[in-house]
């Protein structure tokens, strides 16, 4: 049977993971390929790159590091944060991503994710939301970084993207990232009940409970966090043992 | 298949007498037939390659177990190993089957047939049990 998948995402800038991190055994807690590889033996069941660089030089970084993490990570990796065409794609699957994550670049041109998803495999274009709750109840989509609005519902512009070739979904509710107060469960069901394709829930993640509610209750195929992983709050095989615990099928 | 012909290596390919090994895609290129662009394909395996149906979400995403192993590519393994699987299409079970996994129904995740081996899953991202397999492939 298909597990349920945990996924540390890493922030990076000119190449180094930002945020910082609480690994003791790590020679260079700003080493994106030493973390990455913590994770992996750890049993984080991929790993997501956000490149949050905004400089013209990010492009030669990235690859440079997508190409040491695909050398020396032996877990499946995807690579986000300013993709914005084929040709970017291109260059970073050669160095050996597995999969990319789009954002604002699809969304103000929804054209791009039936060229990623024609020319290298709806398997590996992830359709990034940024989404929020707004008073009317209704989520909405979120652009660059979360600073720009949008009228698009979520669900919407979800279900187009899946129409038009996205293999999966990574959904980050901005009412809950940052919170530790739990997944936004609502949302996440919606999506997950009615696409065709994985959605990987994100944002909230703070207890070992929530990660077990976002899986049993909103039916996510997979969660994503980034800072209880980095500084130990939540230990990936701590949180595998719990979720197992509570019938949640893992990879121990 | 299309480029596999033109450049006549399918031929070449299935003349080949060292160990070859297909993964995801180049396992399913060395079964009979595939419903993707209804493809005869390179037939060492006489197994056909269907779409996912039902009420799924494809493509299957993410870790799953391989069961029921046999042969030296397992060896040292247990039971039942996870591995890595991205695909929207999968091999019937078959006489060449030599792993099962279970996704709406069991299918065909690993295949041999002389010096031909398939795995549907990706064994290049598949932590510790990925590369033990690939160290079991290169010492056959």
């Amino acid at each position: 049977m298909l597990t349920k998948r945990i996924i540390p995402c890493l922030d990076i800038k000119d190449g180094r993971t930002v945020k910082g991190t609480n690994f003791v055994q790590l020679r260079d807690a700003g080493d994106p390929v030493e973390l990455a590889s913590v994770y992996a033996k750890e049993g984080a069941d991929e790993l997501v790159f956000l490149d949050i660089t905004a400089t013209h030089e990010r492009r030669k970084t990235l690859v440079e590091l997508v190409n040491r993490v695909a050398h020396q990570v032996n877990i499946p990796f995807t690579v986000g944060g300013g993709i914005g065409s084929v040709a970017d794609v291109s260059v970073l699957l050669d160095n050996g991503a597995d999969k990319i994550s789009v954002n604002s670049a699809a969304f103000k041109r929804p054209e791009l994710v039936n060229e990623l998803a024609g020319e290298f495999g709806s398997q590996c274009v992830v359709l990034a939301i940024d989404t929020k709750k707004e008073e009317d109840g209704e989520w909405y989509v979120y652009l660059n970084g979360g600073r720009i609005k949008t009228d698009r519902r979520c669900i919407d512009w979800a279900r187009e993207a899946v129409d038009r070739g996205a293999g999966e979904i990574l959904l980050t509710s901005m009412n809950h990232d940052g919170t530790k107060a739990g997944f936004a469960l609502d949302i996440t069901a919606a999506l997950s009940n009615t696409l065709s394709v994985p959605v990987i829930a994100s944002g909230g993640g703070g207890r070992p409970e929530h990660f077990e509610e976002v899986f049993r209750i909103a039916g996510a195929d997979a969660a994503l966090a980034a800072s209880i992983f980095h500084f130990r709050e939540i230990g990936i095989p701590d949180l595998k043992r719990y979720l197992s615990q509570y019938q949640i099928k893992v990879r121990l | 298949m299309r480029y596999l012909r033109e450049r006549k290596l399918d031929q070449m390919i299935k003349e080949l007498k060292q160990p070859v090994l297909g993964i995801c895609l180049g396992m399913q290129l060395l079964c009979k037939h595939t419903e993707e662009g209804d493809t005869e394909c390179l037939g060492v395996f006489d197994n056909n390659v269907r779409k996912f149906t039902g009420n799924l979400k494809v493509p299957q995403v993410g870790w799953n177990t391989a069961t029921q192993l046999s042969g030296s590519l397992f060896e040292g393994l247990g039971n039942d190993p996870w591995f890595y699987f991205v695909h929207s299409y999968y091999a019937s079970l078959g006489d060449n089957t030599i792993a099962r996994t279970d996704y709406g129904g069991m299918f065909s995740s690993a295949l041999s047939n002389d010096n031909f081996y398939g795995v549907q899953f990706h064994p290049e991202k598949s932590a510790e049990a990925g590369e033990k397999l690939l160290r079991n492939f290169l010492s056959i």
